[in-house]
């Protein structure tokens, strides 16, 4: 309790004056009888000590300094610290990554302890409205309720995911959803790790009990100059000491193994040979019983290149041919619909309106007329950053002719001779089409270092095969682009089961790690989802170990003074009541 | 100002009327029986005619058979004068209601019986002398002077039932119904004006009218006990025993006067102001034979 005006206990010197007052008074207890002879004669009972007090004692003095001492009290107004039971709204956030999964000494994980920590949040947060915040990397809000069996059965039929740790950043984001963190009295966080930057009316539980050893990364790849490949691991050994244990590289038919023994509370890279292996698909096993077993095992998927599928119009230029097969595994079609690179070469053709189109020398209605042919003089590169000439030095290029042309788009000229463009760029989606005004045989283009370097530009650039194509470091969580490899047929997990994934925006977001199959039109493509390495932790260096819950009990200042003056107002009534006699009983005995 | 004595309880009273023991002799007609023979319904004796006397009161069939006429009497119906004494002593203060006013209530019920049944009523207050009260009149008139006077009483002074009945006999001088009502605790005696009451031939009925304190007293511990009347003081601690030595005592009391009351043929009734008061009449009078 605070007292916060102390000064008003002097108050309670008017006792003295009440006191006084009092026994100035004629004290006499009465009783005002019919006939006194019928009294005559009694002895009386003996006094009892009690009854002796209470006849000194008058029952309205007693209520004036009750009335005095409660005014007083109320005049120093008395701030009472009542612990928060009783409140408005409370948040449950669970923390529900990948480590949860972790076990405990008792046989539950962490986030079976964390449920019951969480049920029993709720038991002593009694609140008029819940939310319940499984977090992670992709945090999950549950829907409100005030009914504390429904949110214990929500908490109870829930379980981790594989997701890695969100942030504290990322929590008040997910609170920002819900009103804002300052919308709630108290805001409880399970986790197995501290989490900094909480608001102040957060209380934390800490969950961090068991042994792990993980493999926090692994890579294939193939040996460059000879067969196999060469598969490289990184391991966690986040216990207290030394551990002897077993890593298995397996392609699904063959394996290899290496036996290890990991220092305490440090990380160990190794590289194991993997010569007899001819698979593309990989797995790399920890053979240790820890308390994680999620990242005793990773996933690694060697990436299969995609070929560009290229439409001929015209004569087939060898030289160019060979400059695209050197850059991109090239595929020719029949079929220009399903091309990814439409190549013109010296014709005239109609309009193409989507598509990439490589016109060398050719005509192309609505578009591109050519003219008189002429000679050509030096190249100059106007847009020498772009990135078609990416690494290209276009000094050593020789045009011997090149042939006048009448656009009517509007070109980016990249190279020019004369004022004439030699090579240049129209863009207009879906259509995209580059301009080589010269017969490649009136050039040296092909016999020069730069040609194959242009043209794999032009193979990157144009047909922009995406980056993100390689599938190999995925964890669960993380979210990959699924175009560029042809029309996605489906996307199965390591049972062969639909996998869920984006329609819209063709992007898949792997839940739990394995080996994924995607399947297009250009064949099947395997995408590897490990466990978030950041899950393979240390165990926890707060003090709070599991079981502990780190409450820090926020209180509420009551104001008393209301209930005070309420007592004392009371009080002066009970005591005009008995003065004015109202009280028969008490009236009759005096 | 709470109404002195209800209309409605009064109308409740409307059925009843007062039984008379005896054959008393009233001045005017009333519904009570006279000794003497007149008028009325109740047949009475024969006599020999004299002139002079009503000849619808002569009984021809035996003039028939006996050949003398002969005139039927007839037991005269008289009022009789119901005086009602009321105690206004100090001592008729205690008590919340205090006794005073449950007397004084019960006289006005017991006026407006006697009034409705065309009996003449007076009222005579008293503590230890006669205080100014109204002689016996008749009619509902009567009635509003009674309550004027009942509600204007103060109780005060000391009791003498012997001094006040000494002086009521001596403005009365018919007989009748007389009603006491008093708590009977005055230390000056009762038994002599009672005594003179019987002797005149009155029908006397005594209330006596306690409160529950004066049977049961409470324990409050020591107390300074005061007699209202007399102002004298004595201190004692009331417990448990003190009381039941009280009740004892008290108990004694009032088995003398119900002995004496016995022994002069005066009908007693105790009550508590604490009881209703439609339910002693109805009840505890009717079944004691006052009223009917």
């Amino acid at each position: 309790m605070i007292i916060q005006n102390p000064d008003a206990f002097y108050l309670l010197f008017g006792a003295l004056l009440i006191l006084l007052l009092h026994f100035l008074r004629s004290r006499e207890r009465r009783r005002e009888v019919s006939a006194l002879f019928l009294w005559e004669g009694l002895s009386g009972d003996p006094q009892s000590k009690a009854a002796r007090i209470r006849q000194h004692i008058d029952p309205l003095l007693l209520l004036q300094l009750s009335v005095l001492l409660a005014l007083a009290f109320a005049l120093t107004q008395p701030l009472l610290r009542v612990p928060q039971r009783s409140i408005s709204r409370l948040a449950i956030v669970i923390d529900g990554s990948a480590s949860m999964r972790s076990r405990t000494n008792s046989g539950a994980s962490r986030y079976q302890e964390a449920v019951e920590g969480a049920v029993a949040a709720l038991d002593r947060y009694p609140a008029d409205e819940t939310i319940i915040i499984q977090f992670s990397e992709h945090s999950q809000l549950s829907t409100h309720t005030d009914d504390p069996s429904v949110l214990k059965s929500i908490l109870r039929s829930s379980s981790p995911t594989w997701y890695g740790d969100g942030t504290a950043e990322g929590l008040l984001m997910m609170f920002g959803s819900v009103g804002g963190v300052e919308q709630f009295d108290r805001i409880v966080v399970l986790s197995d790790r501290t989490l900094m930057g909480l608001p102040p009316q957060a209380e934390m539980m800490l969950f961090d009990e068991g042994d792990n050893i993980g493999i926090t990364a692994f890579s294939v790849r193939q040996n460059p100059a000879q067969p196999g490949v060469s598969a490289f691991v990184e391991i966690l050994n986040a216990t207290e000491g030394f551990v002897n244990t077993q890593i298995r590289i397996s392609d699904g038919e063959n394996q290899t193994t290496l036996t290890l023994m990991l220092p305490p509370n440090a990380v160990d890279r190794y590289t194991i040979p993997f010569p007899n292996s001819r698979g593309s698909v990989f797995t790399a096993t920890l053979d240790y019983p820890d308390d994680l077993d999620g990242d005793n095992k990773r996933y690694f998927a060697l990436d299969r290149p995609i070929d560009v599928r290229v439409f001929w119009i015209g004569e087939r230029n060898r030289y160019l041919t060979a400059a695209l097969r050197a850059s991109v595994p090239v595929t020719e079609v029949d079929d220009i619909s399903s091309a990814d690179l439409i190549i013109v070469n010296q014709r005239q053709v109609p309009s193409i309106e989507q598509g990439v189109v490589l016109l060398i020398q050719s005509a192309m209605d609505r578009v591109l007329t050519l003219g008189e042919f002429r000679e050509a003089g030096e190249i100059v590169a106007l847009s020498p950053n772009h990135p078609l000439l990416r690494s290209v030095d276009a000094g050593n290029f020789r045009i011997s002719q090149i042939a006048e042309a009448q656009f009517e788009v509007p070109i980016e000229t990249l190279l020019e001779t004369d004022g004439f463009p030699v090579l240049a760029e129209y863009s207009d989606p879906p259509r995209r089409l580059i301009f080589l005004m010269a017969d490649l045989m009136n050039t040296n283009l092909p016999i020069t270092v730069d040609f194959p370097i242009l043209i794999r530009n032009l193979a990157n650039e144009l047909v922009r095969i995406p980056a993100e194509l390689s599938f190999q470091s995925l964890e669960v969580g993380g979210s990959i682009s699924l175009q560029g490899r042809g029309i996605v047929r489906s996307l199965t997990d390591s049972q062969d089961q639909p996998a869920p994934y984006s329609k819209s925006l063709l992007t898949f977001s792997p839940q739990e790690p394995g080996i994924y199959t995607l399947t297009t039109d250009r064949g099947g493509f395997a995408i590897s989802a490990s466990s978030p390495a950041s899950e393979t932790v240390l165990k926890g260096t707060s003090q709070l170990i599991s079981g502990h819950t780190e409450v820090e009990q926020s209180e509420r200042l009551y104001p008393l003074w209301p209930i005070l003056v309420g007592i004392a107002v009371l009080l002066l009534l009970i005591e005009t009541c008995l003065h004015m006699g109202l009280n028969v009983p008490l009236r009759r005995s005096t | 100002m709470p109404r002195f004595i209800d209309e409605a309880f009064l109308q409740r009273l409307s059925n009843l009327r007062f039984i008379v023991k005896g054959r008393r002799q009233g001045r005017l007609s009333g519904v009570h029986t006279s000794p003497r023979a007149g008028v009325g319904l109740e047949f009475a004796d024969y006599r020999a005619y004299t002139p002079g006397d009503d000849f619808r009161y002569i009984d021809w069939n035996v003039y028939g058979r006996l050949d003398r006429i002969l005139v039927k009497t007839f037991v005269h119906e008289a009022d009789l004068p119901i005086y009602l004494l009321i105690d206004f002593s100090a001592s008729m203060q205690v008590g919340t209601p205090n006794k005073a006013q449950y007397a004084a209530q019960f006289a006005a019920a017991m006026a407006y019986l006697g009034l409705k049944e065309l009996d003449r009523v007076g009222v005579y207050p008293f503590n230890d002398r006669l205080i100014p009260g109204l002689p016996p009149r008749h009619g509902m008139g009567q009635m509003g002077k009674i309550i004027r006077l009942l509600r204007e009483a103060e109780p005060g002074g000391r009791t003498s039932i012997d001094q006040a009945i000494t002086e009521f006999l001596s403005q009365t001088r018919e007989s009748g119904i007389v009603f006491i009502i008093s708590d009977l605790l005055g230390s000056s005696g009762y038994e002599e004006g009672l005594a003179k009451l019987v002797h005149r031939g009155d029908e006397v009925t005594v209330i006596q009218v306690l409160d529950p304190s004066d049977a049961s007293p409470p324990m409050v511990g020591t107390t300074r006990i005061v007699d209202v009347e007399s102002s004298q003081r004595l201190t004692l601690t009331i417990g448990h025993r003190t009381k039941e030595e009280y009740e004892q005592r008290f108990r004694e009391y009032q088995r003398a006067l119900k002995v004496f009351l016995l022994s002069r043929r005066i009908t007693h009734f105790q009550v508590t102001t604490d009881r209703s008061m439609e339910r002693f009449i109805h009840e505890d009078l009717r079944v004691g034979g006052v009223l009917r």
